[in-house]
């Protein structure tokens, strides 16, 4: 009975992980951008209920969504979109320079110590299920994961400008060639990001409560992991990545012995450079069709 | 000529780096002319267009679509202004279906009227892309390919359909079904620019063909110097730089 106790947590936090990979494969799959900065979204989202502790729940969610977004627009505008031409490795190092700079402003504003971001109090409880403890947050995080990957799914498969994202991760040149409006597709997939990396923020909460200025790092970088993982160059393996590693990373921590816990990021990233060794192209990255002409 | 020209290329230079890829080159295109552009690999065809829908960068010169210029535009402006590009290569999404690589063809029209009508028109032209609608575009073959991009274009009801190479890596019959459709485009009353390696075939396509060498326009042509071989070489390895240079104009 334990084994499904273990599953069903990991399949929550697989779900939270899987919406920060999604954004982050939306991204790069419009820009080339392996956005390393993607964590600070979330870490900017956990401030932002640390500073308004004690509102109502109804104006702290959207003002989180919109504090991400905005700084999801930001980054977008000034720092990446002057970059655009530039070679991968220059982004890179501009968005590790992003990161590395809203750490710092946090930890300026905040120190390093941890903030208390409580919201959504009751998720936390639980409810049994025969000898199954079942936190609501588990059920929501499940929930709310299928909704958004579900959305995201609709909007690029049943919309014009869906179709037009797609088209530009597959050929920006052609794309653009064709009409299509370039700055009006990254802005789009940055929003888009942004929400989905504003919604993992609010259900991460109940399990990992307090901020700290690298609170988004570790989330982004094995967010990050999994997308490689799971292959980059497609949104759906990109985001199963994200799912597995999130599913990895709590089936891990639930199997390993109490006092050996402190062995869970050896063990997970063993893992990765199994499956990397195994199947560099992507875990998940059926062989292409064609090869890109 | 010049003020009734639907495009206009006057001293178009194109440099990668310290490399000059296009030189001077000046030409016009009137409504419902064919303009073949004909030269050996590397001679600049690509560039060339590319200059023109902004794809490149212009190191001088300039380029006037219907009267306007085209300096300060991007490439899918280029593209809603009413030229559109079938590309080297095809490039179609080979990840997407033939019916969404064409509903992206639709995305430079300037108006949705008669979407339906050019719809019908164009799968009657190429009954492969109507056929294999809700297929990847990637496993159709090279010349559904190539048909899928020019219908593709299509779809932009452009005023100037722009080909880069479009026989390139095909079979000889399927080349023979790509001209025919090209034909078939002309006599809709479509103008178009097509470049190509092809020299011959283009040329006698073509109403008139500039040959393109080292960067620079080496002369121009017209249908009846197909068969002239010795007017093809003496053009393509050219004798003399400056006294073949020819203005386009006059």
């Amino acid at each position: 009975m334990n084994y499904v106790q273990y599953f069903i947590d990991a399949v929550a936090l697989g779900s939270l992980y899987a919406l920060v990979a999604l954004g982050i494969g939306l991204i790069f799959g419009v820009m080339r951008l392996v956005n390393l900065a993607h964590g600070e979204l979330l870490m900017a989202g956990g401030y932002t209920l640390f500073a308004t502790n004690g509102w109502s729940a109804f104006v702290r969610v959207p003002l989180v969504v919109l504090v991400v977004v905005a700084l999801a627009l930001s980054m977008e505008r000034l720092a990446f979109r002057p970059l655009r031409d530039a070679s991968p490795a220059t982004m890179l190092v501009m968005t590790f320079a992003v990161s590395f700079l809203l750490r710092n402003i946090a930890q300026k504003r905040w120190s390093s110590q941890g903030k208390a971001m409580n919201i959504f109090a009751g998720l936390s409880k639980a409810f049994r299920v025969g000898d199954l403890r079942i936190r609501y947050v588990t059920l929501v995080s499940i929930g709310v994961g299928a909704v958004l990957l579900l959305a995201v799914n609709l909007f690029l498969y049943r919309t014009e400008i869906g179709l037009q994202m797609r088209a530009v991760a597959s050929d920006r040149r052609i794309a653009q060639a064709l009409g299509v409006r370039i700055n009006r597709i990254v802005v789009t997939a940055f929003v888009i990001a942004g929400v989905l990396a504003a919604a993992a923020l609010l259900l991460f909460v109940p399990q990992r409560p307090t901020v700290t200025p690298d609170f988004g790092l570790q989330i982004g970088i094995l967010a990050l992991i999994g997308v490689v993982v799971g292959g980059m160059d497609r949104l759906a393996p990109a985001t199963f990545g994200g799912f597995a590693i999130g599913f990895a990373n709590s089936m891990v921590f639930s199997l390993l012995p109490r006092g050996q816990r402190v062995f869970l990021d050896s063990a997970l990233y063993g893992l990765v450079i199994i499956v990397l060794l195994l199947r560099p192209q992507g875990l998940f990255q059926r062989e292409r069709l064609t090869a890109r002409v | 000529m010049t003020e009734s020209a639907l495009l206009e290329v006057s001293n178009l230079s194109v440099r990668y780096g310290a490399v000059p890829a296009l030189r001077d080159v000046s030409f016009a295109v009137r409504a419902g002319e064919v303009v073949g552009v004909v030269g050996p690999n590397g001679a600049g065809k690509t560039t060339m267009l590319s200059a023109i829908m902004r794809m490149v960068g212009w190191s001088g010169g300039d380029v006037q679509f219907r009267g306007e210029s085209l300096a300060r535009r991007s490439p899918d402006q280029v593209a809603r202004l009413g030229i559109a590009l079938v590309p080297e290569g095809r490039q179609i999404f080979s990840d997407l279906t033939v019916g969404e690589n064409l509903r992206l063809g639709t995305v430079a029209r300037r108006s949705r009227g008669a979407l339906q009508r050019d719809l019908d028109s164009v799968i009657e032209l190429f009954p492969v892309v109507g056929d294999f609608r809700d297929r990847p575009a990637g496993l159709l073959s090279g010349g559904q390919q190539q048909q899928l991009a020019i219908a593709r274009a299509l779809l932009a009801d452009p005023d100037l359909l722009v080909l880069d190479e479009p026989s390139l890596g095909l079979a000889p019959t399927v080349i023979d079904a790509v001209f025919a459709a090209l034909d078939a485009i002309r006599r809709a009353g479509r103008t178009i620019v097509i470049v190509e390696q092809r020299a011959q075939r283009t040329i006698a396509f073509a109403d008139r063909t500039y040959v393109l060498a080292d960067g620079r326009i080496r002369s121009e042509v017209g249908p009846g110097d197909a068969g002239n071989g010795e007017l093809l070489r003496a053009s393509y390895f050219g004798v003399d730089d400056s006294s073949q240079t020819h203005e386009g104009a006059s």
